[in-house]
This record gives C-alpha cells, structure tokens and sequence, in this order.
C-alpha cells in the first residue's frame, strides 16, 4: 500500500510557474501548447516542456519552447521583432509619404511664386503705362522745342517699348499663373488618389490558424481570416 | 468646382489690366512748340513803321519797326503763363534773332530792322522757342 503510494507521489505531476516579460507589452498574445490563445504574463504551468506561439500586431511570429521546473519561478523574456512585410510595408509608406509632401507642397509653392510674378509683372506693366501717359502730359506742357523732340524721338518709343515688354512679360506670367494652377489642380487629384494601402497582417493570419481546438467529437482545427475594413 | 475656377479668375482679371498703348507718335502734333505742329499760324503781322532815334554826334538812326503778334490764345491749357522766346529770321536782310516779351505774358513782339525799304515787301520767319530751339517756322510778310 505504501509502495503504491510513494510510487503515485513520485509519478504526480508538479507545477511551476512562468513569469513572462513580453514585448511590446499590451498587445502581445500567444498561443499555449497549440491550444490556447492568452495574454496572461504569470503563468502556472505543469512542469515540462510547452510550447509558446507568440505574436503581436505588425511583429513576427516567435515559435518557441519553454521548460517548466516544477516549484520553481522561471521568468522569460521576450522580445518580437518586426515583420518583414511590415518593414517592407513601412518603407513603402515613406516613399509614398515623401512623394505626397512633393506633390502636397511643391505646387502650391509654384503657384505662390507664378501668382508674385504676375503682382510684379502688372505693377511693372502699371508703372511703364503712368510713365508713358506722363511723357505725353510732359509733352502738352513742354515750351521747349528741343525738349519735345527728344521726348518724341527717345523718350516716347523707349516708353512705348517698355509698354510692350511689360505687357509681353505680364502676359507671360498669367500663362505660367495658368499652368501651375492646372498642375497644382492635377497633382492634388492625383495625390489624393495616391493613399497608401493599409498594412495585411499576414502574421496575424497564420498566428491565428494555429488554434485548435479539442472536441468531443474530435481535433477541430481554427483558421480565421481578416478583411481590412478601413478602405 | 469654385477653387478650380478662382485661378481663372484671377487670370482674366490680370490680363484684363493690361494696358493698352494709345499713344500715337505720328499724331502728337498740338503743341505749338513741336517742330512737327500743323494747327493754326501761331503769328500775325500787326503793322510796321519808321521809328527815329536821335544819336548824339552821329544824327538820326531811322528802323524799320514790325510788330506781330503771338496767338497765345492758341498754346494748350497747360502751356498759359510761362515765358518763351521768339526766334526772327530776317529773310530779305538776312540775319537771326531771339527776342523776349518785354513783360511775361505779352504777347505782341516788336523786331527793328536796320535797312528800311519802303514799297518793299519784308518777310520775316518766325518761330516759337525756348532755350534757344525754335519750333515749327511761319513766315510773315509786310510792307511799309
């Protein structure tokens, strides 16, 4: 009777318990013995050897075992490191963000500079207009004959010309205002429609196809499937 | 719709303000101290006459005197009231002077010429100026 016993004390499996340091911290989950999905970070487990499923959103999947000693606080810590679709993805979304600042900043600054160069170029049209109407006052109330020659021979077609360059150059700038407002319009629409496709989790997908669960029936398998629902 | 068509708007409103060039060279002609003026004479004969002069130790210096007048009536608004000059060119004697109104705003000039030729026809040629530059030339012509 005692040797049955001492052999049922000896063969009776002990527990241990499992401290585990988890990162990053709030939104690790694992998987325990293909089992059970947890978050727990104190764990009392029977001694022996489990397997640990770990996982985190954006994190590679850590596929791992952990000894239990029986009475014994053992303390794990673990550490998932980035996906590389994730990594991937995140370089991508850079390059995307830093094209979209070109696209974003760089018209409305063309269109700032055109929109100047026009100011400049009518006021400068303004000022060559007031000074040609100014030589034909001076030219109604000059009493010197040798004066209004001058303003008649060089003063009045010098006047004229810088009219007509004005005029030319303000015409100029309205056609650049005019492009880069068309671009300006273009590349908003396009940057608009250039939104970056949501990160698929793909770790997420296998992590959570490693659930099964045991039945009466029998060993029932789990597959779960996400559908981004943020486009 | 609205932002795409405010560009636009701005755009017809710019190029609306240019300016247009209407001043026509060629027809700059009013002004009657322009060489190029085709408005009306600017000058008329008055009269002419003898004037005498008593020259101690020399006797009596006889001229031909020919008043004219200016049609200051004629110089633009903003010409009224400013000095001027007259340029005299005597055709039959030969010769060029510039004579100044003897008070501002007068207008009739008297030139004295030394060879007095009675029955003759005098033409003079005449023209406004200003720091000795003479404007469009009109010739008068009288006879004593």
């Amino acid at each position: 009777m005692c040797a049955i016993l001492l052999a049922a004390v000896c063969m009776a499996q002990r527990t241990g318990r499992l401290l585990l340091d988890l990162s990053p911290a709030g939104t690790t989950t694992y998987i325990l013995d293909g089992k059970y999905r947890m978050s727990d970070r104190q764990l009392d487990l029977m001694e022996g050897p489990h397997r640990f499923v770990f996982w985190a959103p954006e994190r590679r999947m850590l596929d791992t075992t952990i000894v239990v000693q029986p009475g014994a606080q053992v303390e794990a810590r673990i550490e998932l490191r980035y996906s590389e679709e994730y990594v991937a993805w995140r370089k991508q979304a850079a390059r995307g963000t830093t094209g979209n600042k070109w696209l974003r900043y760089a018209p409305p600054v063309v269109l700032a500079g055109s929109a100047a160069l026009v100011v400049v170029s009518l006021l400068k049209h303004e000022q060559a207009y007031e000074d040609l109407n100014a030589l034909e006052g001076d030219y109604r109330a000059q009493l010197d004959p040798g004066r209004i020659a001058a303003i008649k021979r060089v003063d009045l077609p010098a006047a004229k010309d810088a009219l007509s360059r004005t005029r030319t150059a303000a015409l100029a700038a309205g056609g650049v205002f005019t492009l880069a407002t068309a671009a300006t319009l273009y590349l908003r629409s396009k940057a608009r429609n250039n939104v970056q496709a949501p990160f698929e989790d793909e770790e997420r997908v296998r992590f959570e196809g490693l659930v099964y669960a045991p039945l009466p029936q029998g060993t029932v398998w789990g597959a779960s499937m996400s559908i981004p629902l943020v486009r | 719709m609205k932002s795409s068509l405010f560009p636009l708007v701005v755009l017809l409103a710019a190029l609306s303000a240019c300016r247009k060039d209407d001043v026509d060279i060629e027809q700059l002609t009013t002004n009657p101290f322009d060489a190029d003026y085709n408005g009306a004479a600017m000058f008329e004969a008055i009269d002419t006459y003898l004037v005498s002069e008593d020259i101690p130790g020399s006797g009596t210096l006889t001229r031909q005197a020919i008043r004219f007048r200016v049609r200051i009536e004629q110089f633009l608004p903003e010409q009224s009231g400013r000095p001027f000059q007259v340029f005299v060119r005597d055709i039959t004697a030969g010769g060029s002077f510039y004579l100044e109104p003897g008070v501002l705003g007068d207008d009739e000039f008297t030139y004295l010429r030394y060879d007095v030729s009675p029955g003759i026809p005098v033409c003079l040629e005449l023209a406004l100026a200003n720091n000795f530059s003479a404007a469009r030339p009109e010739t008068i012509c009288v006879t004593l």
